[in-house]
């Protein structure tokens, strides 16, 4: 699996550094049409300026990384070169694992890079006091944000898988459908509406589950917040697992390439 | 008698149109096949069961008695007709991934058909001519160490020297312990080197046997066969 994940990692390191080429000089721009900004408006109005530019960054990057999520494993299976990749002895569940490993990866190295130029953008901006620290936060917050990453962690998972098992579907079950293109969106569409129909029945149960019981208002937000990480974590993770699982055995029993 | 693959009536179909009829095949160890036939007769098609890269419809088909799988993909060495190697690689970097992906990979061999081949191994795949893509593609697949080998079209619209270099390559590195299957229809680059024809057309087997045998009885060069059992095609 580590193969697969260095040969990922060689086959975008190109991309990586055209796009921390991009960041740099977009990260230069950026501050030079900041102190271009008339110094009274730049005082006063600093925070709303990083806000936006940081909001910005963050759009900008996950639109990226989600491109990427798809063409990830787009090429490998819609291209001639995938063959390179799929004639490997490596079973479908592997090849899989090993694009979920670097998706992920990447995800934290995307996340790793806002974080640094938000710290950088702070410092440079004179802005230290925003910068908010784990410490002050009790532990039941702490927990709470830590759920919230993981849950993200597994969104990224869940939504990579669920456009991969669409492409799979499209190069095994419907590779010989004249529709298969239509039908693979579909198919696509109707696992989006079904995972939402299960978020929303989940959510239904938890509400009706809170409204009978009392606690005190900071108490209800953090339990009822935690609880609903659970679920939405659990459920999650079982959508991923069971899409993994469809996947890896579309790409192992069912391929054609 | 060994056989490394044996086809059981199989079949391939693509929408309403029929790859593969009924094939039954078996390839033994230490011959050569020449799968043969013009575009569309299902050579790409079997070669691509064979190679699990695509599934069939029907039929059965075992490699070493094992069904296709990625187990099976340990067994085989199949060069696509496509340029498969990734373009943004350079020349070491498909050699390095080879060598990390093929526990049978033979680096030291690599290198040197590499260097006959007159491959540079900084060069970028995406910047080589045709003929040095067939070159290194051949060399990729001959340089790992198993029981089948599949070549497809190894020799089309290559250069007379490309042409003479896979020539040699393929009679130089074949292994009796092997079996090797090239498909092609330019017969007559390559005749000499087949020790068994088989002849597909609209995915069906017309034609079969021991190359040497079957020109001593018909009294024709494969190359004659071949125009006389496509001369409708």
């Amino acid at each position: 699996m580590l193969k697969l994940v260095k040969f990922e990692f060689l086959r975008k390191r190109m991309s990586f550094m055209l796009a921390a080429a991009l960041i740099v000089l977009g990260q230069i721009y950026a501050l030079y049409k900041y102190f271009s900004i008339n110094e009274v408006i730049r005082d006063n109005f600093t925070e709303e300026i990083l806000g936006i530019f940081l909001g910005a960054l963050a759009v900008g990057l996950i639109l990226l990384y989600l491109i990427d999520l798809i063409f990830l494993f787009r090429n490998d299976l819609f291209k001639q070169e995938g063959y390179m990749l799929f004639m490997t002895p490596n079973s479908g569940y592997k090849l899989l694992g090993g694009k979920l490993i670097f998706a992920l990866l990447e995800g934290v190295a995307i996340a790793g890079i806002y974080l640094s130029i938000a710290f950088i953008n702070l410092k440079i901006m004179g802005l230290e006091s925003l910068n908010l620290s784990l410490l002050n936060l009790s532990t039941s917050e702490i927990i709470i944000v830590t759920k919230l990453l993981m849950l993200m962690v597994f969104m990224i998972i869940e939504f990579a898988l669920t456009i991969y098992l669409s492409f799979a579907l499209f190069k095994s079950l419907f590779s010989n459908n004249r529709f298969k293109g239509l039908i693979t969106f579909g198919i696509f569409i109707l696992i989006n509406i079904l995972k939402g129909k299960v978020a929303d029945l989940a959510s239904t149960v938890l509400n009706n589950t809170f409204e009978t019981i009392h606690l005190s208002a900071e108490r209800f937000t953090l339990l009822g917040m935690g609880t609903t990480l659970n679920i939405a974590i659990a459920a999650t993770l079982i959508s991923s697992v069971l899409m993994y699982l469809g996947t890896g055995y579309l790409l192992e029993k069912r391929i054609n390439l | 008698m060994n056989y490394l693959i044996n086809c059981i009536n199989l079949q391939k179909n693509y929408l309403k149109k029929r790859a593969l009829v009924n094939i039954n095949l078996k390839f033994q160890e230490g011959k050569i096949y020449g799968l043969l036939g013009p575009n569309g007769s299902g050579k790409t098609t079997l070669m691509k069961v064979i190679a699990d890269l695509h599934k069939q419809t029907g039929g059965e088909i075992t490699i070493c008695d094992e069904v296709p799988s990625h187990k099976t993909k340990a067994m085989v060495a199949y060069m696509p007709t496509e340029n498969y190697v990734y373009s943004w690689m350079k020349v070491k970097e498909a050699v390095n991934f080879y060598r990390d992906m093929y526990n049978d990979f033979d680096m030291k061999k690599a290198l040197e058909l590499l260097s006959f081949m007159d491959i540079d191994l900084e060069q970028k795949v995406g910047s080589l001519s045709t003929g040095q893509r067939a070159r290194l593609k051949i060399t990729l697949t001959i340089s790992r160490k198993v029981k089948i080998y599949m070549l497809d079209e190894p020799l089309n619209g290559l250069d007379p020297i490309s042409r003479a270099k896979i020539k040699e390559c393929i009679i130089d590195q074949f292994d009796e312990g092997s079996t090797m299957i090239i498909s092609t229809h330019l017969v007559d680059e390559i005749e000499q080197i087949l020790d068994e024809v088989i002849f597909l057309e609209k995915g069906e087997v017309v034609l079969q046997g021991e190359t040497e045998e079957m020109r001593i009885k018909r009294g024709q060069s494969l190359e004659e066969i071949y125009r006389e059992v496509y001369k409708h095609a």
